[in-house]
């Protein structure tokens, strides 16, 4: 301290050093030393319980080496990000021939009409299925589907279903994972007219909620997912009629060849698929120009 | 019999001079020394958990380098059928899973009602809490792994409540890769081996914690905060080898036996209704692309029972909440109340029954797991209105909390003096019936409802069983029954293990050690184990000293205990002998 200067910080941290050591039981100051022997008990009192007067360099040094502790700290923990992994899929939309099993190309006429048999197909990446549906109303004759607006009751967002291919513009294609937890078929498939009752067996039952929901709508079918009970309109874009989802199902766009009969798959409209930030991203792409459909199962056992 | 002791002293001379005690001895390590009372199950609880942790290490480590990523169905099958005892480590590693969180659940909350995470130990609980995390994070991407139907669901329902999380589509890339079959397993499998070995690392804190502090005394020595013994009294207790070492060893074998013993036994039991084989299976189901057996819903494993019902839960407007929030809400909720847990019950008292609220709340947390969990697994997947949700989960706070201001007083009178008065009795009665009334018509039906009563009254009726139980002795305690178990009758005993080992033994190298009856290897040697802690807890039994030492702390430091170490082998199976002699 030179002579002149004000009391810095330093020194009221210092005052307090020693304040706290006189009170402390360990290194209590003696009082009747002090009055008997003055300067020659304080000074070496003060240099063995209190330490030298100024700590300022000390703490400073001590400071800046946190510091660039920190700083080494962050940069290295900025690896981190080295966890996220780019996702794997394509750029665009590769538009697939739908071919059965033996190669040939499926021909829409002979897409049966309120099939109950669930026909999937990966479309655009593989672990992204789809089924494939020609719907009819109740007496089996299928059914014009015009193109309609879709709600997403998530975020109130809408967009553009564009309807029914096909001859009878009857036949379209949904994602066929579930948007409410991800479940797949045969836990969700289509309920076709003649499956739409109570008393099914179990696990294909519909609660009475789906029912009465689709009689109100006046809704031939629906598709519904067995899992946790979300019901979708088949007719309307897949919009959702019960929760608990908040997305409908996003719907795979398909073309229809009127010179050959084929169906391609173009693209997909709507919310991505389920369990993917982007329909085409997150998985394998289906390779080749073509995509396989296939019958998977009966849910129905009666 | 002098040819056996001249054996007996040759291998002495021989195992001093090669042992290793020269250069570390166990007993000179700072480890918690136990008086005897604390060699009774309920101050093991840890080292159940950390046996079964042990079990899944090992045969984890097997699994791993029979496990490709790249191809996880076919390979968990070829595991299953071709390896040898490739089906029995598999099944049992699963189960182990199912053990471990188990008894994780039962440590956790005797601590809780014992009142074991106050000071000094709060360090001790958060740790222990943060090991149950990592303990069912491990568990999650390990049931991921076989790739079957129930994992990829399981997933699914992942997928779903991680995208409603903030940065949730960058945590779904880090724990399960950019979307392709390999990426997503070989992920998995790290993340599944990385969890395992920060959870060992945590359990080494967690042990060294306790040992630090020692293990919590009962009520009867200590009731009040800090529930410790002064190290000065705890020295004076049996030394860690032989006796610890042999009661850990029983423990650990005996836990491993039934992990070893029960999925091999449970795969070996003909037509499980599909409707309960997702929970119970210890083998693989069908792969994804086939669709299951009729009648089999769809499961979570059974410790995230409790999270899947909540995520069916409908908010009182009749919206559904978003998975995450649920999850947020039946998961989180209660983690970050346990977490506070110590802060929040500042009390000195360590007995459940003077912390009401908290025992209370801890009733409650127990009710509501086990509702939640049988709920799910009777009604999976069915959306739940509010008014249901309270319907069954309102009865359970009034029950809790009228059984704890009830049965209390019941057991004991205003003035402190505990008698049996013809009201308490007739109070105690009732309760006793509608406890009965309740077990019966739960059996009948299994109702979510009756869970919700018969767990509180249930559980406030064993929190203060014992308190009970003290209160109406009068007379003193009587001297412990002498020992019935002569040398003699032991050796016999002894002999007859042994024989029924080495029998099972025999019969079991007759079959074949892959394919289905490679199980039997797994239940044969689960029964040895079985066998092999028997006879140690007989070992026990006969040469450690028995005597009470649960003696109250009166003034830390200068009380000395009774009982402990300085009793010698001889003296306690003279005794024995004698007391058998006059019986």
């Amino acid at each position: 301290m030179e002579f002149g200067s004000f009391l810095g910080i330093e020194d009221f941290y210092y005052l307090r050093k020693i304040s706290g050591a006189m009170k402390n039981p360990r290194t209590r100051f003696n009082d009747t030393m002090f009055i008997e022997e003055g300067e020659d008990y304080l000074l070496p009192y003060l240099a063995d319980n209190v330490g030298p007067v100024d700590e300022t360099r000390r703490k400073f040094i001590k400071g800046v080496v946190f510091g660039i502790g920190a700083i080494a700290a962050a940069s290295v923990l900025d690896a981190v990000r080295g966890l996220q992994v780019p996702l794997a899929g394509e750029n665009a939309y590769v538009k697939m021939l739908l071919v059965d099993s033996t190669g040939t190309a499926v021909k829409a006429s002979s897409v049966p009409v309120n099939n109950p048999v669930i026909v999937l197909y990966e479309y655009p990446l593989t672990n992204e299925i789809n089924f494939l549906l020609n719907l009819g109303d109740t007496s089996g004759n299928p059914l014009a589907l015009a193109s309609t607006s879709v709600t997403i009751p998530e975020n109130g967002s809408t967009y553009t279903f564009p309807g029914g291919v096909g001859a009878n513009k009857s036949i379209v294609s949904y994602s066929a994972i579930c948007q409410h937890l991800g479940c797949k078929p045969p836990n969700i498939h289509y309920y076709p007219p003649q499956y739409m009752k109570t008393g099914l067996t179990f696990p294909d039952f519909l609660p009475p909620d789906a029912l009465a929901a689709a009689q109100k709508a006046n809704l031939p079918g629906i598709i519904h997912c067995d899992c946790h009970g979300s019901t979708y309109d088949p007719y309307h874009g897949a919009a959702v009629i019960t929760g608990p989802t908040q997305r409908p199902l996003p719907s795979t766009v398909l073309e229809w060849d009127s010179s050959t009969d084929q169906l391609y798959a173009t693209g997909s409209i709507g919310v991505p698929v389920y369990g993917h930030t982007s329909t085409l991203s997150g998985g394998t792409t289906v390779s080749g120009t073509s995509s396989t459909v296939s019958n998977s199962s009966n849910p129905f056992t009666s | 019999m002098k040819v056996m002791d001249r054996i007996s002293s040759l291998t002495g001379k021989i195992i001093s001079k090669f042992s290793l005690k020269q250069f570390v001895d166990i007993n000179e390590q700072p480890l918690f020394r136990m008086p005897n009372y604390m060699f009774r199950l309920r101050y093991w609880l840890g080292a159940l958990v950390a046996a079964a942790f042990i079990w899944e290490v090992v045969t984890g480590l097997f699994l791993l380098l029979n496990y490709y990523p790249s191809d996880p169905y076919n390979q968990t099958q070829t595991i299953i059928s071709k390896i040898p005892f490739g089906a029995p480590i598999l099944y049992s590693h699963l189960y182990g899973a199912y053990f471990m969180i188990f008894l994780a659940y039962i440590h956790l909350f005797r601590n809780y009602f014992d009142g074991a995470y106050k000071r000094p130990r709060q360090l001790l609980w958060v740790v222990g809490l943060l090991l149950f995390a990592l303990a069912l994070g491990t568990a999650f991407t390990g049931y991921s792994l076989p790739a079957d139907i129930l994992g990829a669901d399981a997933d699914g329902v992942a997928h779903g409540i991680l995208a409603g999380a903030p940065a949730g589509s960058t945590l779904i890339t880090i724990l399960f890769g950019n979307g392709t079959s390999v990426d997503m397993y070989t992920k998995l499998l790290g993340w599944h081996v990385i969890f395992a070995v920060i959870l060992g690392a945590l359990v080494g804190v967690h042990f060294m914690l306790f040992e630090q502090y020692g293990v919590m005394p009962s009520k009867k020595v200590k009731e009040k905060v800090p529930a410790v013994y002064p190290k000065e009294t705890w020295e004076k207790f049996n030394p860690w080898f032989p006796r610890n070492f042999v009661y850990t060893l029983e423990l650990t074998l005996f836990i491993w036996g039934l992990i070893l013993l029960i999925p091999n036994v449970v795969i070996n039991i003909p037509n499980i209704p599909n409707s309960i084989s997702p929970l119970l299976s210890p083998a693989p189901l069908v792969s994804p692309s086939q669709s299951l057996p009729p009648g089999t819903p769809a499961f979570p494993p059974w410790f995230f029972l409790f999270l899947y019902k909540s995520i069916d839960f409908l908010q009182p407007n009749g919206a559904p909440y978003t998975p995450f929030i649920a999850s947020l809400l039946s998961g989180m909720l209660p983690a970050l109340y346990l977490l506070v847990l110590p802060w929040l019950d500042r009390s000195d008292e360590t007995a459940a029954h003077k912390r009401t609220l908290f025992a209370g709340i801890g009733i409650l947390l127990v009710t509501y797991l086990v509702q939640l969990s049988v709920w799910a697994a009777v009604d999976p997947g069915i959306p739940e209105p509010f008014s249901t949700q309270v319907g069954l989960m309102l009865p359970p706070v009034f029950v809790a909390f009228v059984s704890l201001y009830l049965i209390p007083r019941a057991i004991h009178s205003k003035k402190g003096e505990r008698s049996l008065t013809p009201k308490n009795a007739a109070l105690l009665i009732v309760v006793g019936l509608v406890i009965v009334g309740t077990w019966s018509s739960l059996l009948r039906h299994l109702s979510i409802y009756l869970i919700g009563v018969f767990i509180p009254i249930a559980m406030t009726l064993v929190l203060f069983a014992t308190r009970f139980a003290r209160g109406v002795e009068t007379a003193p305690v009587e001297e412990k029954a002498p020992r019935m178990m002569t040398y003699n009758i032991a050796i016999v005993f002894m002999v007859m293990l042994f024989l029924i080992a080495a029998g099972i033994l025999a019969l079991m190298i007759r079959y074949p050690d892959t394919g289905p009856e490679s199980t039997y290897w797994g239940i044969g040697t689960g029964i040895i184990l079985l066998i092999f802690s028997y006879a140690l807890s007989l070992y026990g039994y006969l040469f450690y000293p028995q005597e009470n030492d649960e003696v109250k702390i009166v003034h830390p430091g200068t009380k000395k205990t009774s009982g402990g170490r300085g009793i010698e082998v001889q003296g306690a199976s003279g005794e024995a002998e004698n007391q058998a002699d006059k019986a």
